[in-house]
């Protein structure tokens, strides 16, 4: 008798209480406006714990908190090749508390019809980092040079796979582009979709594949391990840390650039004041030598930008991006 | 060697793995709370360690959450990580019948026996371990998977055609979202949490936990709070059962970290594959899932020493073996170990003094366990009123916490009602769980196989490892059909009215 | 709650024909004889085969068991309600967590649930504070996991 009164009264609270939750909707957002940042900053990661973005941010994180004063907590959201983490970034408050790392796949899924989301839907910060494309292959290959496997591929098309991201990933995209810049067309080396570079470059040992054309630091332990080489890069300079490998333009004469990068940005709309601060202490971390150290020790790239030059910097990625992925068929219609 | 036992043996050093110990034991623990989970919480938490405690944190951490996974699988048919899921209803149906200390005391000395053997492999033969793990391209492991679904077959009790579709289920869940070859949305309808596809995690925390909770909710528990809460002396019968069923022991640890040292596949998956090599191979296999402790042995074994198989090609290579290690190598990495041959080369004292962590990780395993138990019986008293609200709480939380969203609980949920249908009308749920895990494994090898053959099935038998496994997996599908239909068709023969009902 | 077989292969039916014709939506990949459509093609195919034998032993058993037979809590208004409270307060958890905040919404949604329970009134709110700061304490202080603050943003911590 008393509990099933209990459980009525508890029916009735539920519905004051889902009631009262909407209500506070509104309060939540209030803006406090004293000197940003005086709570934690949320930082999103749109990839997973223990990977390179992963990493970048958590460094970034760690010296921003330093700089700012305040506690800078990595959030790893993750799915959909991205896509997931992209959009709470854009749609969190543009209060300057959630910040997040977008990398180079912000500039291929709107072309694939995947979502809405460009670069326009952000606020440009600090570009951080920036990975070419190399050209791996086995270490036992008949491959001396990038112009060898050109040759190869020309001579008998669909004779090799390549493999090292997804269906339309970003190091499919550098094979794909490579290709058409050497008037070969792009399905003459299928791809074989596969859950990043690591299982990518397993196949490639395993002998699945004949190219796996991801950044270097993913390939570093295999090239270490003498299981792999590195034919080319496709970049503008040479690597300092692999001083050996040549540019792809070196050895071909096809100036065909791709590189991942990331890069940190907060939701379109930010206070001027709130982003002035955040790019000047991005500046900060970018000049330290944690960071550099840092991103030495990992084998990662370092390039700064900010502001618009940052927005320039997207936008460009952004075109070349979705001319390739028109050239393969990736892009919706 | 020296120097290694000098940067183990530090005071600093063994405070955090005996913490981390905890950690993982409290985590595998707790339903809703899995040891891959732990380790993603454990990476902010190293971030700023010395390279040896910060792996051994992890090291310690995961090989505890995995034994401890076992502890609310017995007590509570609930299984704390997805490793237990495959003897949960086993171990359980051993406490229903008042040998829940004979379990527990099982999974407690051959989790940490397989610990042991995956660690000892580790340091042995790693290299060449790893060489044989790197030669598995997608047809052999599109093999694999097959084989993997053949276990739910086995391992299912009850009506063969409702496993079939429980597993079928799981198939399908795991087509949801980006993740797949082709990289087109699918059963997405526009959403994007959708696009990340459905995590298996919080997808096991609602059919095993929270459907668990509706049940007692509805007063359907059976109260097993008072008689079964006795633990008694969890070293009953240690000596028997290492005689009885070393063959299952060994079995048990050399399948566990093999299927660990590849690429791809852990502990959950070695944990099924033992539970089903064991009922084939018993001489008893009647007595599965009536509270056998057989099986348990075996699986216990084998998903503790996946753990140190999966750290092969992980520090041989930066291969990663299961969803840990994969967290892991980034850990290696921001710690300045690079994985490759080279790290023996390079840091032989750091790599050695990991070894040791995981050697008395799984020595230190015993008397943690054991206090472990020992506290869960206490738990086992706290009310079912206090209790199961709580485990709904961390539930809840896990769930959040595998994606930091609230389409977590959602999932969680959603197979919460799901789970609780199902297991009313005689669906099992385990192999929902197994179709989810293996489902990309077998569509993505698949495709990317019918690619790199331009579409010929003859890939699938042409290279050696592939077709033997090829073999096997059809032999296996084969054999036990054509038995079947030769004993029907000879019964009839014999006795034609026998085979009616 | 058991359901006759025939109503759940049924059931199962439909929704194998929904992800099965659903399916055939899926766009062909340049470069994949197997596309995105095939295997959730053969899932729908399978399920749809199983559901036919279910629906076939269900016919069979059909006046043995009857449409449905329930359980007792079916029959129990107090067993039924204390079910659908407890999803409500899933669900209101899932709906206002992030506006809200972690701390006041899982005192609410605890301090219910102990009540329907039967965990005595004075207790309920008294444990549910002590879990919800021991559980925030440890994800989110120890663990860094970002529970949401909501209401109590300006006091975050």
């Amino acid at each position: 008798m008393k509990r099933r009164t209990f459980i009525g009264t508890c029916a009735t609270a539920l519905t004051v209480a889902l009631s009262a939750g909407g209500a506070l909707l509104g309060m939540a957002a209030a803006p406090a406006l004293a000197a940003y940042p005086e709570r934690p900053i949320t930082l999103i990661v749109p990839w997973g714990a223990g990977g390179g973005t992963d990493a970048t941010a958590r460094i970034v994180g760690s010296l921003l908190e330093k700089t700012l004063g305040q506690p800078v907590n990595v959030v790893n959201r993750t799915g959909g090749s991205g896509v997931v983490g992209h959009q709470a970034i854009a749609s969190s408050a543009a209060d300057g508390y959630t910040l997040g790392i977008a990398t180079v796949e912000i500039g291929m899924m709107h072309w694939q019809g995947l979502t809405q989301l460009t670069h326009t839907d952000y606020t440009p910060l600090a570009l951080m980092n920036e990975d070419p494309a190399g050209l791996q292959v086995a270490q036992d290959s008949k491959f001396a040079s990038a112009k060898d496997f050109l040759e190869a591929v020309r001579a008998k098309p669909g004779s090799m796979k390549a493999s090292g991201t997804g269906q339309g990933g970003i190091w499919h995209l550098a094979l794909a582009g490579m290709l058409d810049e050497a008037d070969i067309p792009p399905q003459s080396v299928p791809w074989v979709p596969s859950q990043g570079a690591a299982p990518g470059l397993q196949d490639l040992v395993a002998g699945g594949v004949q190219v796996v054309p991801c950044s270097l630091p993913e390939a570093r332990s295999l090239i270490d391990a003498g299981r792999v080489k590195s034919l080319a890069i496709m970049a503008k300079e040479r690597n300092p840390l692999f001083p050996n490998i040549p540019t792809l333009k070196e050895q071909t004469g096809i100036d065909w650039t791709m590189a991942a990068w990331r890069g940190i940005v907060g939701p379109k709309g930010l206070p001027q004041d709130v982003s002035d601060r955040l790019i000047k202490a991005l500046k900060e971390v970018y000049d330290s030598s944690d960071f550099k150290d840092f991103m030495n020790q990992r084998g990662f790239g370092m390039i700064y930008a900010s502001g618009d030059q940052f927005s320039n910097f997207m936008s460009e990625s952004n075109e070349s991006l979705g001319t390739v992925m028109k050239a393969v068929g990736i892009a919706k219609q | 060697m020296i120097l290694a036992t000098e940067m183990v043996f530090q005071p600093q050093v063994l405070f955090t793995i005996v913490m981390a110990a905890l950690f993982g034991l409290f985590v595998g623990a707790v339903p809703g709370l899995t040891a891959t989970m732990a380790t993603a919480l454990l990476v902010p938490v190293t971030f700023f360690m010395e390279p040896v405690p910060a792996i051994g944190a992890i090291v310690t951490c995961s090989a505890m959450a995995i034994f401890a996974g076992d502890i609310p699988g017995t007590l509570l048919r609930i299984p704390g990580t997805p490793a237990s899921a495959a003897y949960t209803d086993e171990a359980y149906a051993m406490t229903r019948k008042g040998q829940g200390e004979v379990a527990l005391g099982a999974n407690l000395l051959f989790s940490a026996l397989g610990g042991l053997f995956g660690t000892a492999v580790l340091i042995v033969a790693a290299p060449s371990l790893a060489e044989v793990a790197l030669k598995f391209s997608s047809f052999e492991y599109f093999w694999l998977a097959c084989l993997g679904l053949t276990c739910a077959t086995v391992v299912g009790t009850g009506s063969p055609i409702k496993g079939l579709v429980s597993l079928l289920l799981g198939l399908f869940v795991a087509t949801v979202g980006l993740n797949n070859p082709a990289g087109v949305p699918r059963f997405t309808f526009g959403s994007v949490d959708l696009m990340g596809g459905i995590d298996f995690i919080p997808a096991m925390i609602g059919l095993f936990a929270v459907s668990e909770i509706f049940r007692y909710v509805l007063g359907m528990s059976p109260d097993t709070s008072g008689a079964q809460t006795r633990v008694g002396n969890l070293f009953t019968g240690w000596g028997r059962m290492m005689k009885q069923y070393w063959r299952q022991s060994i079995r048990g640890n050399i399948v566990g970290t093999l299927i660990g040292a590849l690429p791809g596949a852990g502990a959950d998956i070695a944990s099924w594959v033992s539970y089903a090599v064991s009922k084939r191979l018993s001489r008893t296999p009647e007595k599965f899932g009536t509270g056998h402790v057989e099986g348990i042995i075996e699986s216990t074994s084998s998903n503790n020493a996946a753990l140190g198989g999966a750290w092969v090609p992980a520090l041989v290579f930066g291969i990663p073996g299961d969803s840990i290690t994969a967290i892991v190598i980034g850990v290696l990495y921001l710690k300045g170990m690079n994985p490759g041959p080279t790290i023996f080369i390079n840091n032989p004292q750091d790599i050695y003094a990991v070894f040791l962590i995981f050697i008395l990780a799984n020595i230190f395993m015993v008397p943690a366990g054991w206090a472990a138990i020992k506290s869960a019986r206490l738990l086992m008293r706290v009310p079912r009123n206090v209790l199961m609200p709580t485990i709904l709480l961390f539930c809840v939380v896990g769930s959040f916490a595998i994606n930091n969203s609230v389409f977590g609980i959602t999932i969680m949920l959603v197979f919460g009602l799901l789970g609780f249908v199902m297991e009313e009308n005689g669906f099992p749920i385990a192999p929902t769980i197994l179709g989810i895990v293996l489902g990309p494994m077998l569509e993505e090898n698949f495709v990317t196989s019918m690619i790199k053959s331009d579409g010929s099935f003859a890939g699938f038998f042409e290279r050696p490892i592939s077709g033997t496994l090829g073999v096997l997996t059809l032999a296996l599908w084969v054999v036990p059909l054509a038995l079947f239909l030769w004993r029907k068709f000879s019964a009839n023969r014999v006795s034609p009215h026998a085979t009616r009902g | 709650m058991r359901i006759n077989d025939a109503i759940l292969g049924a059931v199962l039916l439909a929704f194998a024909l929904v992800i099965g014709l659903y399916a055939q939506s899926f766009p062909a990949i340049p470069g994949q004889e197997y596309g995105a459509s095939v295997f959730p093609t053969w899932i729908a195919i399978a399920i749809g085969g199983c559901s036919l034998v279910l629906i076939a032993g269900g016919i069979r058993h059909w006046a043995e068991t009857g449409a449905v037979a329930l359980a007792s809590w079916a029959r129990s208004g107090h067993h039924l309600r204390a079910l659908a409270i407890t999803i409500a307060l899933v669900i209101l958890y899932i709906l206002v967590s992030t506006p809200l905040g972690f701390i006041p919404t899982t005192f609410i949604t605890l301090t219910v649930l102990f009540g329907i329970l039967g965990v005595r009134l004075a207790l309920a709110p008294v444990l549910a504070i002590l879990l919800t700061m021991a559980v925030h304490y440890g994800f989110y202080s120890l663990l860094k996991v970002p529970l949401p603050w909501g209401v109590l943003t300006p006091w975050a911590w």
